[in-house]
């Protein structure tokens, strides 16, 4: 059972969506995954994520300019539902 | 998909950066001295050897110096694009730049043939460095928005105001022989195409990003800077042209154009952040304010100056421009970013610092913390007073030059003690 955190920092000032993200990526439990709603491309965050032992992929077909779905690296079963996100079947 | 394959070991460390960052306050406050020194004498016309010292000690040792700074620590942040080798890169951009400087202001003081040879082999250096590396990284990142393509026409107009840079100084070298309108374009290159066309590029970024304005129209951010490049160039064509009524009216078409494209610059970012979501005071929103004032105010007088041959001939105009486009637009900018770039870069590589979780809880501040905003306002109102003082200076040089100085360096001794107050604290915060 896969289960979405969503946050929205489209409204916040940096770096209060850095911040937030961080902090809530860090208590992701298994089988959940984040979805973050962001104005822009936040490069500063991805390298924290790679290094704090986290996976990435960017949405941009949603209602948000760019969503970014984060989860625990190794959760295998949360990275397949992320990818069907992120690559919707043609 | 992943877009960006950024990793930490590839980040430089924090001195590297923070090295630029240090070192132009000292060279604002090297020009603030030399005016002391030379007085009021200095400010008779554009062409005193003292006033060309404190014009590229502001230019190159300050402005150019932390773009440096920022463009290898920026690339990354805002377009994804990697600088290779940032730690090499950065300390050769560093020893070039901050001895090429000093050698320019000793060579324009004593006037001295070999300084000249010196300064030109060290910023040549420097600054093809500097604009090579950044367009690899562009290259490599995959962005083709906006930002990068208006830091292209920057770097394009780094190199421009370079080579226009280097054959005065092998004039001066008495080498080469100049050409008439050669101080102009150097100077309208490296004002309105590098810093300006930088200023853009970074603007359609950060300003969105940092002030919660909406961001810029497609229309600005696609249009303005190609726009701003090739008038540039058929300026400089027609500046270069011979004498004569039809090329003069030809000149000022074009001069009139490029005025209303970065005049028409500042009037949509004061527009944009006259419509900010969030209304808190920031000092980096008055840096801002103020800078595009000073660009609007220069466009203005430049225009004045051309409808109005009598105050265009006033030894004071072109003084008057040069402080409201370097101090007036290019300081207030560049200051602006620096209250975000610094305690943003202290943050990050704090962050990298501290691995566990409890470690960053009880020993991370937040952002806001590194330099304290009481600290950055009383330097902005210091910055504030020179501004002013100095404009008055130009126009009334026997009663304000001092007055101006002295301002100049306590806004420059503030802007590197609150430098200084973020790098202690992260020193004091960091793993030993």
């Amino acid at each position: 059972m896969t289960t979405e955190r969503r946050i929205d920092v489209r409204e916040l000032e940096p770096p209060e969506p850095l911040e937030l993200a961080l902090e809530m990526v860090h208590s992701l439990r298994p089988g959940e995954y984040l979805r973050m709603l962001h104005r822009r491309e936040p490069y500063p965050l991805y390298r924290l994520l790679e290094q704090d032992g986290f996976r990435y992929s960017l949405y941009t077909g949603g209602d948000s300019p760019f969503e970014i779905l984060i989860w625990r690296a190794g959760d295998s079963e949360v990275e397949n539902v992320v990818l069907r996100i992120v690559t919707p079947p043609v | 998909m992943n877009t960006a394959h950024l990793s930490l070991d590839q980040a430089p460390p924090y001195s590297v950066p923070l090295r630029f960052f240090f070192t132009a306050p000292l060279f604002g406050s090297a020009a603030a001295l030399l005016l002391l020194w030379y007085g009021p004498a200095a400010l008779s016309t554009r062409w005193t050897p003292a006033l060309l010292a404190i014009s590229h000690c502001m230019t190159l040792g300050f402005a150019a110096m932390v773009m440096s700074g920022a463009l290898l620590q920026l690339l990354p942040v805002l377009v994804g694009a990697r600088v290779r080798r940032p730690r090499l890169v950065s300390a050769l951009i560093h020893g070039m730049l901050t001895p090429g400087v000093l050698t320019l202001v000793l060579a324009f003081i004593s006037a001295r043939h070999e300084l000249f040879m010196i300064a030109l082999v060290l910023l040549v250096g420097a600054l093809t460095l500097l604009a090579t590396v950044a367009a690899l990284a562009l290259r490599r990142s995959a962005a083709t928005q906006a930002t990068a393509r208006t830091l292209r026409l920057a770097l394009l107009s780094l190199s421009v105001t370079g080579v226009l840079g280097a054959w005065l100084a092998l004039v001066r070298g008495a080498v080469l022989s100049g050409v008439p309108g050669l101080t102009s374009a150097h100077l309208s290159w490296g004002l309105l195409g590098w810093i300006g066309l930088l200023v853009m590029a970074v603007a359609y970024q950060v300003v969105p990003m940092f002030q919660m304005t909406p961001e810029y129209p497609p229309l600005i951010t696609w249009g303005l800077g190609v726009t701003l490049f090739v008038l540039l160039v058929l300026w400089s064509l027609a500046a270069c042209s011979p004498v004569g009524p039809a090329w003069q009216f030809v000149r000022l078409v074009l001069g009139v154009l490029l005025t209303f494209v970065s005049t028409g610059f500042a009037v949509v970012t004061l527009w944009l952040q006259q419509q900010r979501r969030r209304r808190l005071p920031d000092v980096t929103l008055w840096y801002w304010r103020v800078g595009m004032l000073s660009l609007l105010a220069s466009g203005a007088l430049w225009l004045a100056g051309e409808i109005w041959l009598g105050l265009a001939a006033q030894a004071f105009y072109p003084l008057l421009l040069g402080v409201l486009m370097i101090v007036g637009f290019t300081v207030a900018v560049i200051s602006g970013m620096l209250y975000k770039i610094v305690p943003f870069l202290s943050w990050l590589h704090l962050h990298a610092q501290l691995h566990t979780r409890t470690e960053r809880r009880t020993r991370l501040p937040t952002m806001k913390d590194f330099i304290p905003e009481r600290m950055a306002r009383r330097q902005f109102y210091a910055y504030l007073l020179a501004l002013i003082l100095l404009v008055g200076a130009v126009l009334q040089p026997l009663w304000l030059t001092y007055p101006a100085a002295l301002a100049w360096l306590l806004a420059c001794v503030l802007l590197w003690l609150n430098i200084f107050s973020a790098v202690r604290m992260y020193r004091r915060l960091a793993k030993v």
